[in-house]
């Protein structure tokens, strides 16, 4: 009997997201994206909804003292998983993050990030480097995208494949990636394309983000 | 020869609109043309009276988000540059940028060495003052902020401030990089009593 020693289709794309689970089959075709793609899982769920034993109670308790509002928005992708919300004066955005390597005193969490947001938006993506790691080591960044109106679905290149999230929860999305994160710079490149939720492409571009703040 | 006056006018007024358009996107020399990439020095040890000396060459510099670089001639070389902007190459850190620097820290949690980073040496480090809040970096911890003593640091999720002294009153003289209209110099500040803010110290102080 021959078993699979890897959890990569044939394409060469990873199958599985970071918690295990078997990603969803991308619904449409995305335009101009060549790579193989995965679709990242997503849930948005209400604070009265948030069980007290559950990973994301654990970051809502880092931020006890700003009491959460509105929608909280849980990611899992390859590499990394994410929790984004927006505190009560609706000024900020909080984000947990994860990754599979190991960090310090085994935290659930291995970063996080806090935004301030100005009108509505944040100032700049609020990269996250430097603590979260890949099982090998390597580097994982995070960073919030504000994707453009009608956009359903935030693509970021990834090494030999496309990571793909749906937009929700009215929240920005928190996007992770291996390929081009730089420790000493403190920066990390995303290669980014926004599409329609019948696929078509949006926009097409590079955020250069740096550690800040 | 009108027309070529009429191509000209066009020309120069075409040229100043493109100009204008230029200067929105702000750019110093600063850090282009002054700063480096040069390795750390480790050092054996650290001390509080070391980090402060570290911290005053700062005094008087500027700011700059993302930033981390500044030379010790007591002015800001790129004043009112944009905020929030880290493209900007101007010069001095940012609050993290110089606590980075400040408390000499490695650039992973797995090293706890101390590293002596040059005034002019551009790095910013990977930790956000909210980062700091919840005691990243190497050796970093989060302390009761009664316990605070100097060159320990006071750190909100969008800001970090260096306790320079301890004032009777129960504030304290913050060491900071605190914003692009103010650069990095010595305030009063009640951050020890603001519950925004936590109290967190880098470990490994020799004295």
């Amino acid at each position: 009997m021959l078993v699979a020693a890897c959890d990569e289709n044939d394409d060469g794309a990873p199958t599985t997201l970071m918690n295990g689970a078997k990603a969803a089959e991308l619904p449409v075709d995305l335009e101009g994206v060549a790579s193989p793609a995965v679709l990242t899982s997503f849930a948005v769920r209400r604070v009265e909804e948030i069980e007290g034993a559950s990973a994301v109670a654990t970051c809502l308790r880092q931020h006890r003292d700003d009491l959460p509002y509105g929608s909280i928005v849980m990611r899992v992708g390859v590499s990394g998983e994410s929790v984004t919300f927006r505190n009560r004066s609706r000024r900020g955005l909080y984000g947990c993050d994860n990754s599979q390597g190991a960090r310090e005193e085994d935290r659930r969490w291995c970063g996080g990030a806090f935004g301030q947001l100005d009108g509505g938006h944040l100032r700049d993506p609020r990269l996250d480097m430097g603590e979260c790691t890949t099982r090998g080591g390597g580097l994982v960044g995070f960073a919030w995208i504000e994707p453009g109106p009608g956009a359903k679905y935030v693509v970021v290149q990834q090494q030999g494949y496309a990571e793909v999230y749906e937009v929700g929860g009215g929240l920005p999305v928190r996007v992770t990636t291996t390929s081009d994160v730089e420790i000493e710079g403190s920066r990390a490149t995303f290669e980014l394309s926004e599409h329609y939720a019948d696929g078509r492409a949006i926009r097409r571009y590079r955020v250069d983000a740096r550690v800040a703040g | 020869m009108v027309r070529s006056r009429i191509f000209l006018a066009c020309f120069v007024t075409a040229f100043f609109l493109t100009s204008a358009g230029t200067a929105a996107a702000y750019h110093t020399r600063f850090v282009a043309d002054n700063c480096n990439y040069a390795g750390p020095t480790p050092t054996p040890y650290i001390t509080r009276d070391g980090s402060t000396t570290v911290a005053l060459r700062a005094r008087y510099e500027g700011y700059q988000w993302a930033g981390g670089c500044w030379n010790d001639n007591d002015r800001d070389e790129s004043p009112n540059d944009p905020t929030s902007d880290s493209a900007t190459g101007g010069e001095g850190g940012d609050c993290s940028g110089f606590t980075f620097k400040v408390w000499r820290e490695s650039l992973t949690e797995s090293d706890a060495g101390f590293l002596q980073w040059g005034m002019l040496r551009n790095i910013h480090g990977p930790y956000t003052a909210s980062r700091f809040k919840a005691g990243a970096g190497a050796p970093n911890v989060t302390v009761s902020k009664s316990a605070l003593t100097n060159m320990d640091a006071l750190a909100s999720d969008s800001h970090i401030g260096i306790i320079y002294a301890k004032n009777a009153d129960g504030t304290d003289q913050i060491i900071e990089a605190k914003g692009e209209a103010y650069g990095t110099n010595i305030w009063t500040r009640t951050y020890r009593g603001d519950s925004s803010y936590g109290g967190v110290r880098r470990t490994g102080w020799s004295s």
